[in-house]
């Protein structure tokens, strides 16, 4: 009880709620300019959260996450865009309404349904991460290895794409966090004589290189739709008119929220997924089902509701398991360890102000979203019609700053020029990124419990023998079996052997 | 879709770096503390990545003789494509290599108003352009020198 208060304390104060309004304007930008992505967003953000406490700087993150989800709306609903790709589905219905004549319902439904959203799996976290945690403790390094090996093949197998890119993006991304002192014998590996690489690689650069970077070299190849939304539009609606037309359609929302949050706690799975997903549940539940797809308010609910809920569920694992749910969950883990706290199932007992704080920010991210999106929505609309060519120098210098800001060093802005090449590389040639962080952020650990399970038994069965490792671990092989079958199924699909795409 | 053939290119780069990681591992000290070295996880990790990377190219070689057309990779014709993104890293790479030199302040505005140039269709307003981009980077500097005690490059100048 005393840390709740004390996280209260933390987070209610002018300078940590003025640092969530940054971070949700920030999401909301991100977010609803097509080609940039939530987790460039919070990639660029993260170099401004150094100097913070780390309760602060990980309630800019929330807001930049909680905004960012939020934002794909604008585009999506007014264009027919997704903003973010989790915004897919919220084009099916929002673009229809916004066509006949109804932009105003449909961004204010689409909002308050992510505003629900995020309430809803909010609470689901608040009940469910705490006990997973403490069923974690009791976790020994064959499970823990055996649960970081689970997280990396599912999302290597779940993720877009083929399920061997995955994989080999994910073991790419283990190699690369070998680089630098062995973290039990403390010998120097990989460094070739750069004296530089003797800590390894710094998380920022790589992360703002593989995701931010080669983003904009994506952009830059291949630029998106340049928008020419008309922002004189009359986009106002009452707001007891949204909040009736939600009570009428109160069993979706709960249902898509619940869909969102359990499709977040999975990992790879992210908002991209739920949303899909839920539009699909709610389209088969709906008694209106051939309505769907021509401005139907229960189709953009459950879209919307959907991916802002996934935020709450990709937390749980990473709160709980210390394993990060997807891409921008991986990057608050790799936040936590800059300011040198271990993630895992002990953060709740050793960090709780910190915990509780992240739980407090992330309800507080979302009544700002609602009130920012409620009364800025129409700077938003002018801000997303700024030329590429003008935001991506802007952002690459934002990139620049955010490296080097990590240890004043230049050497720092190489290894964001290196992994921008590998990221773009990657990109160009469809290999999925998430896998690769996961892998950045998992390998010193994955390396730490194997073998410290083998300096207390040498006997390699113990993985197989031991309950709860032997169910991740026919897990693993599941979802990798899970992946195996989909790439098949495409590949009837596309008339080509897609598991080598 | 990526087709075979740069799937085959890639499984060979992939191969290369599996090789190049494992002439690193050979040069990981031994000292025979406990009962795993510190080269023992890379060489796992080396492994399975090699052996994914056959996998790779194992699988594209068999869909190379599948696919009827197959489109040729042309590395002149690529960097044609992609003359932008070509120039935005020679432009990043020139601008991190001045930067220690000529400082963060006329290294960015040098680089943000070439790397315009290079990406807008067209050359409109370019004064008011250049002067918001000078105002930004100022503005930036202020931000990180001052709020978050980031001390940017000088350079020889400034």
């Amino acid at each position: 009880m005393e840390s709740i208060l004390l996280s209260f304390e933390a987070i209610l104060n002018v300078k940590t709620i003025l640092i969530l309004f940054i971070g949700v304007i920030a999401g909301i930008i991100v977010g609803s300019i097509p080609g940039f992505t939530i987790t460039m967003g919070v990639a660029l953000t993260l170099p401004f959260s150094f100097g913070m406490e780390p309760v602060n700087g990980i309630a800019l993150m929330m807001g930049v996450q909680v905004g960012g989800s939020s934002g794909g709306l604008i585009t999506a609903c007014l264009l027919g865009i997704p903003g973010t790709p989790s915004a897919m589905a919220t084009t099916f219905d929002g673009y229809p309404m916004v066509k006949n004549g109804q932009p105003g319902k449909a961004l204010a439904i689409g909002l308050w349904s992510s505003f629900i959203g995020s309430i809803i799996s909010g609470i689901i976290l608040i009940f469910t991460a705490p006990i997973l945690a403490e069923w974690a403790l009791e976790f020994g390094p064959w499970e823990m290895f055996a649960l970081m090996l689970f997280g990396i093949s599912a999302i290597a197998s779940l993720s877009e794409g083929s399920m061997l890119k995955g994989l080999i993006s994910g073991s790419l991304g283990i190699m690369f966090a070998l680089v630098g002192s062995d973290p039990l014998t403390a010998v120097s590996r990989f460094t070739f004589g750069f004296t530089e690489l003797m800590a390894g690689f710094n998380f920022l650069p790589v992360l703002i290189g593989i995701f931010a970077f080669s983003q904009l070299m994506d952009d830059i190849r291949k630029p998106p739709n340049q928008l020419t939304l008309d922002s004189t539009a009359p986009i106002s609606y009452p707001i007891f008119k949204t909040i009736r037309d939600l009570w009428k359609s109160g069993v979706n929302v709960v249902r898509s929220s619940l869909v969102g949050t359990l499709v977040g706690i999975l990992p790879a799975a992210g908002g991209s997924i739920a949303n899909i997903l839920s539009y699909d549940i709610a389209k088969k539940f709906s008694k209106q089902s051939h309505e769907f797809g021509k401005g139907n308010k229960d189709g953009l609910i459950a879209a919307e509701s959907a991916n802002n809920s996934s935020i709450g569920g990709s937390l749980v694992p990473m709160l709980s398991f210390g394993i990060p749910g997807d891409a921008v969950t991986a990057m608050m883990l790799g936040a936590l360890l800059i300011h040198g706290i271990q993630p895992g199932p002990l953060l709740m007992q050793n960090q709780p102000v910190l915990v509780y704080g992240i739980f407090i920010s992330f309800f507080l991210a979302a009544i700002l979203m609602l009130v920012v999106q409620s009364f800025g929505i129409k700077a938003f609309m002018k801000i997303n019609q700024i030329p590429h060519h003008l935001l991506v120098p802007i952002v690459l210098l934002l990139c620049v700053l955010g490296s080097y800001a990590v240890n004043n060093r230049i050497f720092d802005v190489w290894v964001l020029l290196f992994f921008g090449i590998i990221g773009f590389w990657m990109k160009a040639n469809k290999f999925p990124l998430a896998p690769f962080i996961l892998g950045i952020i998992l390998g010193p650990m994955i390396e730490e419990n194997l073998r410290q399970a083998i300096s207390v038994s040498a006997d390699l069965s113990l993985f197989l023998t031991r309950p709860l490792s032997a169910v991740l671990i026919v897990l693993s092989i599941i979802s990798m079996g899970y992946g195996i079958y989909n790439n098949m199924k495409n590949r009837k699909k596309t008339g080509e052997d897609s598991l080598g795409q | 879709m990526a087709n075979a053939k740069r799937d085959f290119i890639n499984a060979i780069i992939l191969l290369a770096f599996s090789g190049f990681a494992y002439f690193g591992s050979t040069q990981i000290p031994i000292q025979g503390l406990g009962k795993t070295e510190a080269d023992f996880f890379p060489t796992i990790v080396i492994s399975v990545l090699a052996i994914l990377s056959i996998c790779l190219l194992i699988i594209s070689m068999y869909r190379m003789t599948k696919e009827k057309r197959m489109e040729k990779v042309a590395i002149r014709k690529v960097i044609k494509r992609n003359k932008k993104v070509v120039a935005t890293f020679g432009l990043f790479a020139g601008y991190v290599f001045l930067l220690p030199y000529i400082g963060y302040f006329i290294a960015s505005v040098l680089f943000l108003i070439s790397l315009y140039i290079v990406l807008a269709p067209t050359k409109n307003k370019l004064g008011l352009v250049i002067l918001g981009m000078i105002g930004l980077i100022l503005l930036l500097y202020v931000i990180f020198q001052q709020a978050l005690s980031v001390f940017l490059p000088p350079g020889m100048f400034f």
